[in-house]
């Protein structure tokens, strides 16, 4: 199923990548998407006229509930007016997605005659060496442990940067950019959440690429809750705010009892525990009911973190002969009760997307 | 999750290695049933002392879980820990 979601997203990407879009995609891919080819020829022959249209900056695939693809009109706002209800029998819808931020061109990457970038993007400054207020609005790029969510949720937190080597991804839970396995792939990710007043599609710093599904069950096997949104170098940085721990490192260490952690997120900052058990199985509340996980990360205290801090990057606390282990990645923070934190093994959440740390 | 050579206990020694093996095994095949236990949320291996140990997890204490919760398993000590319940962050 990743794969051949892989597989089509990278071809929606030279799609959208051509027509300076970023592309839509739907949920629940079985096999080859029907009709996806036709879809193509038919965006191919009309998107040149739909970009006349003032407020369209983009077209892309996307596909309805029911797996019949349309064609997107992407648009800067709303109020969009003047557009078909079909193309050559597909239909059509319009998605606010807003200014559409130049992706970050690589040589080898991506290719056709609508990817070179005569001016390469400026490298933006970065904030994050002044901001203390992870609950707020971060000029971009954004700060790693800052408010964070899909649309429908109230806040998380963006735990990390990750890479694939080509393209660069905030981490954080399904609960937090996949709202329980609810959303559809492409759904926007905000900066901050809703929650702290994050407005879509103003705030966007990505969209939903991949997710873990959360199976809700008390004798599930769950191994994490964890999604990625793509974002880009100019919309996310991978250093903390001033007040947290810097940069995390890319190598990661497995979680061993005793072992001194520290985190930063959108509601407690930066904290510091310890791992209190291992191996751990788990029932967890959700407000779609209950999930068991299993061999996942116990830390205390209890304050280590409060709601808002899911999604959170656990890194070794390293002091004196450890201080070479100092901000190697331990786990991803996504649950809690008044005593303990709840994190999944990193190095898991990682080999399921494909990804590593896109740190020091 | 633990590779040979990695030790489950931060700077200890091999004989807690082994002791750990142990917790981690005793977890795996009865964690499963320790979850039924009324009021259990989780169930993992921790430390009781020095030495690594079966730590249960409930909301709450209970005269229920108390008289059905087993001192040890497989030679294992088993620790009741009181958290509360987990919940999505």
């Amino acid at each position: 199923m990743k794969i051949s979601r892989r597989v089509l997203l990278s071809l929606l990407l030279i799609m959208g990548t051509v027509l300076g879009t970023s592309p839509v995609l739907a949920d629940k891919w079985v096999g080859s998407p029907p009709g996806l080819q036709r879809a193509m020829e038919v965006q191919d022959r009309n998107t040149d006229h739909l970009l006349t249209v003032p407020g369209v900056v983009g077209t892309a695939i996307g596909f309805r509930g029911d797996g019949a693809p349309v064609v997107l009109v992407l648009t800067e706002h709303a109020l969009v007016g003047g557009l078909p209800k079909s193309l050559e029998g597909l239909p059509v819808l319009a998605r606010v997605s807003g200014k559409i931020y130049a992706r970050h061109h690589r040589a080898g990457h991506g290719g056709g005659p609508g990817n070179e970038d005569p001016t390469p993007p400026e490298e933006p400054s970065n904030s994050c060496p002044e901001a203390t207020d992870p609950k707020a609005r971060i000029d971009r790029p954004v700060c790693i442990g800052s408010s964070t969510g899909h649309p429908s949720i109230t806040a998380g937190t963006i735990g990390a940067r990750v890479t694939d080597g080509t393209d660069v991804y905030a981490l954080s839970n399904n609960h937090v950019y996949a709202y329980e396995n609810q959303a559809v792939f492409g759904d926007n990710a905000l900066q901050p959440g809703d929650f702290d007043g994050g407005v879509d599609p103003a705030d966007v710093i990505g969209t939903l690429f991949d997710f873990e599904p959360i199976t809700f069950s008390d004798t599930a096997n769950n191994l994490m809750d964890a999604a990625i949104a793509l974002s880009s170098t100019a919309n996310l940085s991978n250093i903390t705010l001033s007040n947290g721990y810097g940069v995390p490192k890319s190598t990661t260490q497995t979680a061993s009892l005793n072992l001194k952690v520290k985190k930063y997120g959108r509601t407690t900052k930066l904290t510091k525990g310890v791992v209190f058990a291992i191996n751990a199985t788990v029932d967890v509340n959700y407000s779609n009911g209950v999930a068991q996980f299993v061999d996942q990360i116990i830390i205390t205290p209890g304050d280590f973190s409060a709601p808002g801090d899911s999604g959170s990057l656990i890194v070794v606390d390293g002091k004196g002969r450890n201080k070479g282990d100092d901000r190697k990645p331990v786990g991803l923070l996504f649950a809690g009760s008044a005593l303990m934190t709840i994190a999944s093994p990193i190095d898991v959440v990682l080999d399921r997307f494909g990804v590593t740390i896109d740190g020091e | 999750m633990l590779g040979a050579g990695l030790s489950i206990v931060q700077a200890m020694g091999s004989e807690n290695d082994m002791k750990g093996t142990l917790a981690v095994d005793a977890v795996k095949s009865h964690a499963e049933q320790l979850m039924k236990l009324p009021g259990v949320v989780a169930v993992g291996v921790g430390l009781c002392d020095t030495q690594p140990c079966v730590k249960v997890f409930a909301a709450a204490s209970s005269p229920e879980l108390l008289a059905q919760l087993p001192k040890e398993i497989d030679g294992v000590i088993v620790a009741l820990e009181i958290s509360g319940v987990v919940r999505a962050r």
